[in-house]
């Protein structure tokens, strides 16, 4: 079982600071979402209302086309994990287990018992007692082993060690294939994750930047390698996202896909194209200094 | 990590379960203390009174804490799982009224065990005041007051996390005058002293009680409207 999400003209106020600005996004059921935006920029927000956390200020939000907020039936269906948890933290992990699956209507508690051997989770522990990678670990689980049909990570592993993290992308994939459902992780690690993302939905202050396949946007540029003097006149009047040099040799990202033509010129002349690092894009598309998309 | 059936329990179970054992955990400590005051007294004082009525006061502050742990732990934690304020609150004030009718028969068998123990040792429980345990009907009678003034509480404490949740640190504060007026009263009907004494005593004691009932009502109200638009906080919930 899959469900889109749709934002209609979503807004959402905190006091005198808007979170989201009329933001209008449609996600297909089914798929696997990089959630992407520098801080601040309506990631955590446009989470919290597709799991009714929180209702709209204005515009409307729907998940398989229901608004979530107050909607049993949805809601249900939906899992938001966000760092913290949500979980009562004077409980013993087994608790805590034991609540969501009592409470998850899709619950695997097979999955659970593997995830938590995973990351090794101690579950006579309470929740305070542990690591905030250990915690992170429990956040992942639990969203992980609930199979909800809309699961949103936001920022959970941001607290595992690097085994750990890959371990977690691991799990998450092999799960997505055997269980598809939606899944939305919000994220900094971007290269880290990004070999995950089907599609890429960036954020910057409340709006929508960008929603395209992964590898659609990795097409939006391109990293030209070669002898530093031969790249600066190939990529000349193009656009740099960045530029590294090592002696002799230079690597230029730059933003905008090269046609048939410069990729042949690029060759001839020795040069390699390569694919754009989705961090590279993601620092350009959202530079304050630029002015649109 | 057993559960019946993946997402069959409903929030009421779980809730009673912990105001339960956070309960089972209090009435150990008042008991334990009451037990130790009750021996001194009775072998000290030439006339010894009720101790347990000295005890009275306590659970009142304690439910207090407890209806302050709906809004702040509980129900951010319960959305987060997918359960809807509408079906929490439903869930919560079923738990909230259970534990005000256990609360106060937990009190109305502290008095009869220690009426027996004044029978046996020869004194005079209640000297001055109300006889709470005379007879059956003025077991259930001041039984069900005690189950009025546990109540007036417990949804006080709700409602007051609820406001500061809602309506932001001004506003909550400012609540707090009305809201705290309801188990003020109470307390006031309950036992003709405190703050509101001398309106509680204005009326009949029939209709004092139902006041304090339609004060509870119109809190659960308060609640009902105010929480049903109330946002999980932006941090972790469930934090002690």
């Amino acid at each position: 079982m899959t469900l889109s999400i749709t934002a209609d003209d979503l807004v959402l106020d905190y006091g005198d600071t808007r979170a989201l600005d009329h933001l209008n996004l449609h996600l297909e059921g089914g798929r696997i979402y990089g959630l992407l935006g520098r801080n601040g920029s309506g990631k955590t927000s446009f989470a919290s209302l597709a799991a009714a956390f929180r209702r709209p200020t204005s515009g409307e939000i729907t998940v398989g086309g229901t608004a979530p907020f107050e909607a049993a039936e949805i809601v249900s269906q939906i899992c938001l994990i966000r760092e913290g948890g949500d979980v009562f933290e004077s409980d013993r992990v087994s608790s805590v287990l034991r609540f969501a699956a009592a409470h998850r209507p899709y619950w695997s508690e097979e999955r659970a018992g593997q995830l938590v051997e995973r990351f090794r989770i101690p579950t006579r522990k309470r929740v305070t007692q542990l690591s905030r990678g250990m915690r992170s670990a429990l956040g992942v689980t639990l969203g992980l082993a609930s199979r909800a049909p809309v699961t949103l990570f936001d920022e959970v592993h941001l607290g595992m060690d690097a085994p750990s993290r890959y371990a977690f992308y691991e799990e998450l994939l092999n799960d997505y294939l055997a269980h598809p459902r939606t899944v939305i992780l919000s994220t900094h690690l971007i290269e880290e994750v990004s070999s995950l993302f089907e599609e890429v939905v960036i954020l910057d202050r409340g709006g929508l930047v960008l929603h395209e396949s992964a590898d659609d946007m990795r097409e939006r540029g391109a990293a030209v390698t070669g002898p530093s003097r031969d790249v600066e006149d190939f990529t000349s009047g193009m656009r740099v996202l960045g530029r590294q040099t090592l002696g002799a040799t230079s690597q230029v990202t730059v933003f905008g896909g090269l046609d048939a033509e410069q990729r042949r010129q690029a060759t001839s002349a020795g040069l390699e194209i390569g694919p754009v690092p989705l961090q590279d894009l993601f620092i350009h598309l959202t530079d304050p200094e630029r002015e649109t998309p | 990590m057993t559960a019946a059936r993946p997402g069959t329990a409903t929030p009421a179970t779980g809730l009673a379960t912990r105001f339960a054992l956070a309960s089972a955990g209090f009435w150990v400590i008042v008991v334990a203390a009451f037990i130790v005051i009750a021996s001194i007294v009775l072998s000290v004082a030439d006339e010894p009174s009720s101790v347990w009525q000295g005890a009275r006061w306590i659970p009142q502050y304690f439910v207090l804490f407890l209806g302050t742990m709906l809004s702040a732990r509980f129900l951010p934690v319960y959305i987060a799982h997918g359960v809807t304020r509408r079906r929490f609150d439903a869930a919560a004030f079923a738990v909230v009224l259970g534990t005000a009718v256990g609360y106060a028969a937990i009190m109305q068998i502290g008095f009869l065990v220690e009426r027996l123990v004044f029978r046996w040792s020869g004194g005079t429980q209640f000297p001055d005041g109300v006889d709470l345990v005379a007879g059956p009907a003025a077991v259930v009678g001041h039984g069900a007051e005690f189950a009025l003034l546990y109540l007036a509480y417990l949804v006080t404490g709700w409602a007051i996390v609820t406001g500061y949740r809602r309506y932001g640190g001004l506003v909550g504060t400012v609540l707090l005058v009305p809201l705290l007026m309801l188990p003020f009263y109470a307390e006031s009907v309950q036992w003709r002293t405190g703050l509101l004494a001398p309106v509680a005593g204005e009326t009949g004691v029939r209709v004092e009680n139902l006041i304090v009932l339609a004060g509870v009502l119109a809190t659960a109200l308060f609640i009902h409207r105010s929480g049903r638009n109330l946002p999980v906080p932006p941090g972790p919930a469930g934090r002690p």
